[in-house]
């Protein structure tokens, strides 16, 4: 046929390749959740909370270094337990907001990945009087 | 409101600076237009050479106006100009001159600035080389530049709209500042301090990695202007030469440049990786990717003359995706999915304008002479070189898509959220959320597009552009590849006795990157005889090749070292399939991890920094004998007070098959900081206990006797200063289980004012001791409660005091005391006095007479110990008789508040991440060799294209 050419029809199964593949990724695409919804998910789910600064943050080093647990706050208010397998991370009191990646087990929360947003100590508007005077 | 005359500002500076930025925007509006004219008129008549001369000097002075504005901001910074806004942001007294660069690039104003600078030297290297392609491809830098430079401009067109923001602006008039009460005081200046550079980019990678990636950035720039000009000046086929050095320089800078940020991350980031798929990090590969495609393609159009327009659109693209990433991190809109992201600043919408300018440019172009170009009819024959070559440039086109579409939907929820607000609905449950594990995400589909390209870069060489007499070439192609294939299936097993990839898509993509470098390598020896001159390619495709096995070998066998299996068996049910990243490691306790004895030993602070000694022995496999020894020091680094840790930097120990990697994940509250360590002090249960010297007490079945009482303690925390009045206890602890230890709190006033109470290091009965502030108040004795004796002695003079013998046993002319601080022109002199008590112990005292200014002084001595205070009031010289005072206190009788908890955490340790990361050295080899490929293409045809015209 005219005007159609070899690099016509492998850009063309490069197309449906990368929709396949995109859409096949979209399984790795994690939605945002609330604690009551993750309850019902298999897959990984983020939820997005604050911290519960009330509640119990349990790290022992001497006992596990890699078991962190801490209460986290979602949107809709309920709190839940959340574990972490890894070491407490630096400045965690300081997290204003935290997304949390991972799947609900036996009613505590474990997380696999875990972010938080801090009022950053360089950028926060506050101006450090010079403490000498 | 009244005017305030603000003391010690320095005006003028950011006058200037200000003035020189609307200058230089000014400067590049005027030279994109002559540059226009220029274009447009032909080439020899008097107006356009009138009006190249024009655009030429209008670049110019954009160009140094640009650069004193740069170094009007520099010499902000080496002043620390504090009521400027950007200087107080990112600089501070204690930062070194070194880190002055990261502190400028710091900031989004900085890292434009960085950017147009090298548009500016790139802008002044093509005045000089472009010759006829100066016009066209200049008056598009220029409209870029002008567009760059609105960025920072900081001017009102309208009261509501202001253009760009400027990092001139004064301190006292930004934005959620203006309204301090701080600044109704005229002397602000003398009260404000910078805040600094944030400590992770105080790092040396930080100071050449900004610019080489900002010069990758602005380097893609000018193959898109030549691309423009192509279209432009309707000569489709003549840019393509001139172009293909820039291409070339730019993707090795801009390559350089990524993988510089990968070292950094490595270096001083503690994730653990060079490579995260963080989108800050995408946003510059892409473009990278799309470049690369665009050289192939140019290579195919110079060679055959297909392909041109894929050139242009390659190069558009690369260009449109370089500005695409700058809306990306600089328009907040990453906000939570990246760290490393600037804040917003309010551009977003200038941003946008920018994009969408740029991209109606060449689709208006295109548009305008889409019946003019015609490319050979013809099609390429699936045996020649750029039919590959253009299916490769496809795939690296396909990798940047994919990669783009994931990054990008932080975008795509936005627009969701404005076609919801249109319809009026809420489409939020539209949104999609970032990779829950984003690595995976990312890997699972550019490993295809690393195994096409590992096979289509050795394939694709031994091809001819054409496909010319394929039937003739047909065997030894065959043969070749076939030669190629076997040696690397070899290659592939063995390799694979170290990799040990276990799922088959590793092990192709092993076998696609070993073809990658056997199939080069062998072109190399059998086509091309060593020749140096044509082999960049060869450099690009073995690197590629190379750093694809590095990314396997430290991907796929990245181990955590810091996993003691002893240590956790028994105490985890079998079930226990977590990963095991943290080691808990006690000072001074061996503990085995991962074929090695780790020791931590200690820390010692110096200067900002808290520096860890931890020993690594290797064991041999009776994990007796000791094979190596090494020490790695990761260490905390600390604001600028020292109160605070603000993080932790990793050390790596390198060999030539692999890096072990360490950091600290968790360090013992006092290592963290003032607050951390006062709160945890804070949940401790004290019970205060009055003792006497010698005095034993009972809580809880541990023992506790005050053994002693010092005037001069010593503490690893407590730095003596003048004026301080301080003491120490030493008390013995023991129970049932644990022998005697001695415990040593300090107390220290200092300024008359602030206590501090230093408990000592942890100890194996749990205690923590603390001294309270009466204790110091009972031990010093208040003088005029005091009843002296007097007594005239000379050198070796016995006399009795109270039962104590004492001995005026010699002079010293260099006196050391703590209350006493030697100042020049004093004439200070201490008595020597040995006392002995009645029960037959030694101690010596020296009190000090002292002559300062005319004046007498007497720097008295007290051993609480004997509770003997002595002075040394006078002297007289004809007689050489001293008069020498004593008193006693009877510090027995005092008693010493002690506050006592129990069960205190351990101080003592560290928990430590260690991964081994085999063959990461392939990684960075075969980054430098890719790069350094193309930078040998550059020259040589840079020097070709010379030598020719």
């Amino acid at each position: 046929m005219k005007g159609i050419k070899k690099i016509h029809i492998i850009s063309l199964i490069m197309i449906v390749a990368a929709v396949v593949l995109l859409l096949s990724a979209s399984k790795d695409m994690s939605s945002y959740a609330t604690f009551a919804q993750a309850e019902h998910s298999s897959h990984p789910v983020k939820v997005v909370g604050t911290l519960s600064k009330d509640k119990e943050m349990h790290y022992d080093p001497a006992t596990d270094p890699n078991y962190f647990s801490f209460f986290v706050k979602d949107a809709n208010g309920k709190e839940c337990k959340v574990i972490l397998n890894d070491a407490k991370p630096q400045d965690f009191e300081m997290s204003e907001q935290i997304v949390v990646t991972g799947k609900m087990e036996h009613g505590n929360f474990v997380a696999s990945d875990l972010l938080m947003k801090c009022p950053s100590k360089y950028k926060d508007e506050e101006i450090s009087v010079r403490s000498d005077i | 409101m009244q005017e305030i005359n603000y003391i010690g500002e320095h005006l003028l500076p950011g006058r200037l600076g200000h003035l020189l930025l609307i200058i230089a925007f000014v400067g590049s509006i005027l030279s994109a237009v002559a540059y226009y004219l220029a274009t447009n008129s032909s080439e020899d008549s008097i107006d356009g050479k009138k009006w190249k001369e024009i655009g030429r000097w209008s670049f110019v002075v954009q160009g140094i106006s640009i650069f004193g504005a740069i170094g009007t901001i520099f010499y902000m910074m080496v002043n620390k100009y504090y009521e400027y806004e950007y200087v107080w942001s990112h600089v501070a007294d204690y930062l070194p001159l070194r880190y002055l660069f990261p502190a400028f690039w710091e900031g989004q104003q900085g890292s434009f600035l960085l950017w147009i600078f090298w548009h500016v030297v790139l802008g002044f290297v093509l005045i000089r080389v472009a010759r006829r392609w100066e016009a066209p491809t200049l008056s598009v830098l220029s409209v870029i530049q002008a567009f760059l430079i609105s960025m920072i401009l900081g001017i009102y067109l309208l009261p509501e709209f202001r253009l760009g923001v400027t990092p001139f602006s004064l301190l006292r008039e930004s934005e959620g500042m203006s309204g301090l009460p701080l600044f109704t005081n005229a002397n602000y200046l003398s009260m404000i301090q910078g805040k600094g550079l944030n400590p992770l980019l105080q790092n040396y990678w930080m100071i050449i990695h900004p610019p080489t990636l900002f010069l990758g950035f602005a380097s893609v720039t000018i193959p898109f202007c030549y691309a423009m000009a192509g279209w432009w000046k309707k000569d489709f086929s003549g840019w393509l030469k001139p172009v293909l050095p820039w291409a070339l320089f730019s993707g090795a800078i801009l390559g350089t440049g990524i993988v510089m940020g990968g070292a950094w991350a490595y270096e001083a980031l503690s994730f653990g990786g060079y490579w995260a798929w963080d989108p800050v990090e995408n946003a510059s590969l892409v473009p990278w990717l799309v470049l690369i495609g665009g050289i192939h393609t140019n290579l195919v159009a110079r060679s055959t003359g297909h392909s041109i327009k894929g050139t242009f659109l390659f190069y558009t693209l690369a260009f449109l995706l370089v500005l695409y990433s700058t809306f990306l991190t600089r328009s907040g809109i990453l906000g939570d999915s990246s760290v490393h992201a600037f804040t917003e600043m309010g551009l977003e919408w200038q941003l946008v304008i920018f994009m969408a300018a740029f991209f109606i440019l060449p689709v208006l172009l295109y548009w305008r002479t889409r019946k003019e170009l015609s490319e050979p009819e013809k099609e390429e024959s699936i045996t020649s070189r750029e039919f590959w070559m253009f299916i490769g440039s496809l795939v690296l086109l396909f990798s940047a898509g994919l990669i783009t579409f994931t990054t990008s939907l932080p975008v795509m929820n936005k627009l969701i959220d404005a076609w919801g607000s249109l319809i009026g609905q809420d489409l939020s449950h539209w949104h999609k959320a970032s990779p829950a594990d984003p690595i995976s995400h990312y890997n699972k589909f550019q490993i295809w597009i690393a195994l096409l390209v590992g096979i289509l870069s050795g394939v694709t060489q031994y091809l001819i552009y054409r496909g010319a007499a394929w039937n003739d070439k047909r065997k030894a192609f065959l043969k070749n590849i076939g030669i190629s294939f076997g040696i690397s299936l070899v290659l592939t097993f063995i390799i694979n006795t170290w990799i040990k990839t276990e799922s088959v898509i590793y092990w192709a993509l092993l076998f696609s990157s070993s073809f990658a470098i056997v199939a080069n390598l062998q072109y190399l020896t059998s086509f091309l005889k060593f020749k140096m001159k044509s082999a960049a390619s060869i450099f690009s495709h073995v690197g590629f090749g190379v750093m694809v096995l590095g990314v396997l070998a430290s991907g796929i066998n990245k181990t955590y070292i810091s996993n003691n299996a002893f240590a956790m068996r028994g105490i985890f049910n079998e079930s226990d399939d977590r990963l095991h990243k943290n080691i808990y490691l006690v000072k001074g306790e061996p503990l085995f991890m991962g074929g090695f004895l780790a020791t931590y030993e200690g820390d010692t602070m110096i200067g900002h920094e808290r520096i860890y000694d931890i020993k690594f022995d290797r064991l041999a496999a009776d994990n007796k004998t000791i094979k190596e020894s090494f020490e790695l020091n990761p260490y905390l680094t600390y604001n600028a007070e020292k109160t605070e840790m603000v993080n932790p930097n990793p050390s790596t120990k390198r060999y030539l098959s692999k890096d072990i990697f360490t950091h600290i994940t968790a360090a013992p509250s006092k290592h963290i900081g003032i607050e951390a360590a006062q709160e945890e002090d804070g949940n401790l249960d004290y019970k205060t206990y009055d003792l006497k010297l010698g005095d034993t007490i009972e809580v809880e079945g541990k023992h506790f006797t005050l053994q002693n009482i010092l005037t001069n303690p010593t503490h690893n925390d407590y730095v003596r200063e003048d004026g301080d009045v301080v003491f120490g206890a030493e008390i013995m602890a023991w129970d049932s289980t644990h022998a005697p230890e001695v415990i040593r709190p300090v107390l220290a006033i200092k300024q008359q004012r602030y206590i501090y109470s230093y408990f000592d290091d942890y100890n194996d009965i749990g205690a923590r001791i603390r001294l309270k502030e009466e204790g110091i108040h009972r031990l010093y004795p208040d003088d005029q409660k005091l009843s002296y004796e007097t007594y005239q002695q000379k050198l070796g003079d016995v006399f009795y005091f109270d039962n104590y013998k004492i001995t005026l046993a010699g002079f010293d002319k260099d006196p050391v005391n703590p209350s006493y601080t030697a100042q020049e022109g004093d004439i200070a002199v201490a008595a020597e006095l040995e006392i002995e008590s009645p029960s037959g112990e030694i101690q010596v005292a020296k009190p000090i007479f002292l002559i300062r200014d005319n004046r007498t002084f007497m720097v008295k001595d007290f051993l609480p110990k004997f509770g003997l205070t002595l002075r040394f009031s006078s002297i007289d010289p004809k007689t050489e008789l001293l008069e020498l005072m004593v008193a006693k206190t009877n510090v027995e009788a005092i008693d010493f508040p002690v506050e006592i908890a129990l069960g205190a955490p351990r101080d003592d340790f560290i928990v430590l991440e260690a991964i081994e990361f085999p063959g990461i050295n392939l990684f960075w080899i075969g980054s430098i060799l890719m790069m350094f490929g193309m930078l040998l293409a550059m020259s040589v045809r840079w020097k070709r294209d010379l030598r020719l015209s």
